[in-house]
């Protein structure tokens, strides 16, 4: 039903809209997702996708800097972008009577961005500061580390955020160069959803994008590199109080078959209080004080996480045995009735309160369209799930979850409150709390 | 006239024992959203036993008499609902949302919450080790460290607002705390239930009569605001970090609650200060103009009496000096000048056309809606909200900025590498030394 009431067309020079009404709050999201992202970044420019993204709320041909970001604040919108590996999105939601005002905005930053060489010298400062923001985390920070040995000679090895050494000396020229390669209309969906007529939206959204002119290359990425799937173990002492064990596992890519059924098999595993890791790891064993997992799945390969905050009384051999433990018994045993059927509500459910803002639904719009593939599998996932059946469920944890191809990142305090570690002790000594 | 927005259409009505019920009916998704919000928070923790408020919601989310505690979160679970609680410093939600075709079956647990809760050793023990833990994480976070001086050095530890959950707070708590904390606090006496979404509300009533109509009918609830802060002195305040790779700071004074008659222009003038994200005057001056920071922004954090305004930010250690130097100047010119007409119709724009994002879905609604009671405020408030902007005077706006903002009464915190941050801020004053492992 939902998909029917969607309304698509592609222009001439590639440019693709899906334009979804939603009646109810007078407001409109407007999204422009461009298909390209850090992987299209090479030695020397790592970051530069990132650092184009600030630049386009740098200025255009029609529009100061900073003013997209100013006229949508002012009148009680707000507007945001994010890059990442495959895409660069910019995301703009405001009252129903400015979306032309946004369309035109977004049009002007298309193809005829400014690129100022002192305002980029300034932005270029914004991301080195957003860079020592983020590693000024001590977990985030090792987190990178344990990536790019996950994804050792592939693509996505490094993060959108890029590398200092690279940030420090790229130039307003390498800026404009990526831009001018990869922002074109055959790599771009506008994606809207909000209260007006879905055909009025695409007209208008045509009237200002049939013209733009085809540049640079069409992202046709076919990463064939694999990642380097062999084991392997991290170790780093933080200044972070709680000893933290991440186990990894290569995923599939986003728009695989297998994803609708590995992401239920992660839930069961992890989702909740109800979950086999809570019930498990933390209550039953008190290996944990928490445990849960993600899958981080990307257009061309995808990184299946599971975590453990434990206290420093339990050693990590035990954690990561006790994780293992509920990995293998999924992979052996399989999940019940009942978990299925919880997973089926939960998602319904998620799916059920997406549908309230227009925002949500944007976004999953984009992604389902621009990371999996096609904007229908936003709604198709919801008939997947529920034609799906347990061994098909069992036959993915296996396929996935091999110990063989299983990285560990442990990450150790480097003080340990001493009354903490005696306190454990004789909980455990006592089974206080059991 | 004609109104700008429409509030949902909704019945209200108290209950015997006091409890404010609020029915919003909404079909347009099968959700469903209920909220129960208490007039107490974190400020209510007793001294020394910080953490209670938070474990008390935590401990009555773990089961009820009767049902297994494993199982309690499970049958939530396994419907594909959230029970959640939000615990902030004067107010308490408890709520759940779901299907609306599950409410019928869930809501009587989620009500025996109130009435039974089971209040289990060993669930309490759980909870106070992930607290503990959670403490632990972020207790080496530099926006924390920052933000835990900043309440010390404006309130002390006589106001709540300057206390905070420790490893030893939290886990001094026992479970008579938890008792003695539920049983005073948690109280149907100036509680509001808000339900939302797709139910029968006739039903819903009855359900709620039936369970709740008469519980602690007769007893009072005994919560006080925090009293006002008065403004103090300048303070400066350096929170050694080793292994930091930024300054981070914060910077700000005392500020009116939410009872403050000019409320509203006090917070349009704050969106032209630092809360107007890119059309704010100190976004322009160190982000956009010179780089210095990836963001910056400023706040007047309100509870009922009191209030604090604060504006937050980091930047590379060689730069704090400069950074705070252009943060101190800007707002001087903010104190001293004012806003211009341009700068106030902007902010105005803001607030007016924001309105609509407040009221899009059966969860912002609910929660505007608790807003408004705990205010005293009607739907009117809403529908005229424009009408009330619109009739802020520049005058005013100015006068406000000149009574509130006082540069010269400003508390500064900065956490970083003290040798390569502190000898660059000699000019500012002398400031207090801590390790950010120091007790506050």
């Amino acid at each position: 039903m939902l998909l029917n009431n969607i309304v698509t067309r592609t222009l001439d020079n590639g440019l693709k809209i899906i334009a979804l009404r939603k009646k109810g709050a007078p407001i409109v999201s407007v999204q422009v997702w461009y298909n390209v992202g850090s992987v299209q970044e090479h030695d020397g420019i790592r970051g530069i996708a990132h650092l184009l993204e600030h630049m386009m709320f740098r200025g255009s041909a029609n529009v100061k800097s900073e003013e997209h970001a100013r006229r949508i604040n002012d009148i009680g919108g707000h507007c945001n972008a994010f890059t990442t590996e495959d895409v660069t999105a910019y995301t703009n939601s405001v009252p129903v009577d400015s979306f032309e005002m946004v369309l035109d905005l977004e049009a002007d930053r298309m193809d005829k961005l400014t690129i100022d060489p002192e305002l980029f010298a300034v932005e270029r400062n914004v991301v080195i500061e957003e860079y020592h923001t983020y590693m000024n985390n001590p977990v985030a920070k090792a987190f990178l580390e344990f990536r790019q040995e996950f994804f050792k000679g592939h693509p996505y090895a490094l993060s959108p955020i890029g590398l200092i050494e690279d940030l420090q000396k790229v130039t307003s020229e390498d800026c404009r160069k990526f831009y001018e390669t990869w922002y074109s209309p055959v790599n771009t969906v506008i994606v809207i959803v909000g209260d007006l007529d879905e055909s009025y939206a695409v007209e208008e959204i045509a009237k200002r994008f049939s013209a733009k002119a085809v540049r640079g290359e069409k992202n046709n990425l076919s990463i064939t590199v694999t990642p380097d799937v062999s084991a392997h173990r991290m170790h780093r002492k933080v200044e972070f109080d709680v000893p933290v064990l991440i186990a990894g596992f290569p995923a599939p890519a986003s728009s695989s078959k297998d994803v609708s059924a590995l992401e239920i098999v992660q839930m069961v595993l992890s989702g909740g209080e109800s979950s086999r890791l809570h019930r498990s790891v933390v209550r039953k064993e008190s290996a944990a004080v928490m445990a849960g997992g993600m899958n981080h799945l990307m257009k061309k390969a995808g990184l299946s996480m599971f975590f453990a905050i434990f206290t420093p009384d339990v050693s990590v051999a035990r954690v990561e045995k006790s994780l293992l433990n509920q990995i293998r018994k999924i992979k052996n045993e399989g999940i019940s009735a009942q978990e299925l059927d919880m997973v089926k509500n939960t998602t319904l459910t998620s799916r059920t309160f997406e549908l309230y803002s227009a925002e949500h639904i944007c976004n999953r719009i984009g992604f389902a369209e621009c990371i999996e593939g096609d904007y229908k599998l936003w709604v198709e996932r919801l008939n997947i799930l529920r034609d799906l059946d347990t061994s098909t469920l069992t036959t993915v944890a296996k396929k996935y979850w091999d110990e063989a191809n299983m990285s560990l990142l442990h990450l150790q305090p480097k003080r340990i409150n001493p009354m903490l570690y005696i306190g454990g002790i004789l909980r455990r000594i006592f089974r206080i709390g059991k | 006239m004609s109104s700008l927005y429409r509030f949902p259409p909704f019945t209200e009505q108290v209950l015997a024992n006091g409890i404010n019920l609020i029915c919003i009916p909404d079909g347009e998704q099968d959700g469903f959203v209920i909220m129960h919000q208490f007039p107490f928070g974190r400020f209510s923790d007793p001294e020394g036993k910080e953490g209670c408020a938070d474990l008390t919601f935590g401990l009555m989310q773990k089961g009820i008499d009767g049902v297994d505690p494993e199982k309690f979160p499970e049958i939530f679970e396994h419907a594909g609902a959230t029970l959640f609680s939000d615990v902030s410093e004067e107010y308490s939600v408890l709520g759940v949302r779901m299907l609306s075709g599950f409410w019928e079956k869930l809501l009587p647990l989620f009500f025996g919450m109130l009435t039974r809760p089971s209040f289990m050793q060993s669930e309490l023990s759980r909870l106070q080790r992930e607290m503990v833990t959670a403490i632990q994480a972020e207790q080496v976070e530099p926006s924390v460290i920052a933000h835990h001086h900043f309440n010390a050095e404006i309130a002390g530890k006589q106001h709540p607002a300057g206390r905070f959950h420790s490893v030893k707070s939290a886990g001094s708590i026992r479970l008579n705390d938890i008792k003695t904390f539920f049983s005073t606090y948690v109280q149907p006496a100036r509680s509001i239930i808000v339900a939302a979404g797709k139910f029968d509300e006739s039903e819903l009533k009855k359900m709620i009569e039936s369970h709740i109509g008469q519980w602690n009918t007769g007893l009072s609830v005994n919560s006080e605001y925090a009293p006002a802060l008065e403004l103090k002195p300048s303070g400066l305040r350096f929170v050694e970090k080793t292994d930091s790779t930024q300054a981070t700071l914060i910077i700000g004074h005392e500020a009116p609650g939410e009872k403050y008659p000019e409320r509203n222009a006090l917070i349009l003038a704050n969106y032209t200060l630092g809360g107007g994200n890119f059309s704010s005057r100190l976004m322009s001056r160190i982000r956009s103009e010179s780089g210095k920071t990836y963001g910056i922004h400023s706040q007047i954090v309100m509870q009922k009496q009191m209030g604090m305004f604060t504006i937050a930010t980091s930047t590379q250690n060689n730069q704090a000096r400069t950074v705070i130097k252009g943060i101190l100047d800007t707002l001087k010119e903010f104190a001293g000048d004012g806003i211009t007409q341009e700068e106030l119709d902007n902010a105005r724009k803001y607030y007016i056309g924001n309105m609509a994002f407040q009221l899009e879905g059966i969860s912002n609604v609910a929660e505007k809606v608790l807003w408004l009671r705990s205010n005293g405020l009607s739907e009117s408030y809403i529908e005229n909200y424009d009408t009330l902007l619109n009739a802020i005077t520049l005058d005013k706006v100015n006068e406000v900025i000149r009574n509130i903002f006082k540069p010269d009464n400003l508390k500064v915190v900065v956490v970083g590498k003290r040798n390569e941050i502190l000898p660059q801020l000699s000019t500012l004053g002398t400031f207090k030394v801590f390790h950010f492992r120091d007790p506050l």
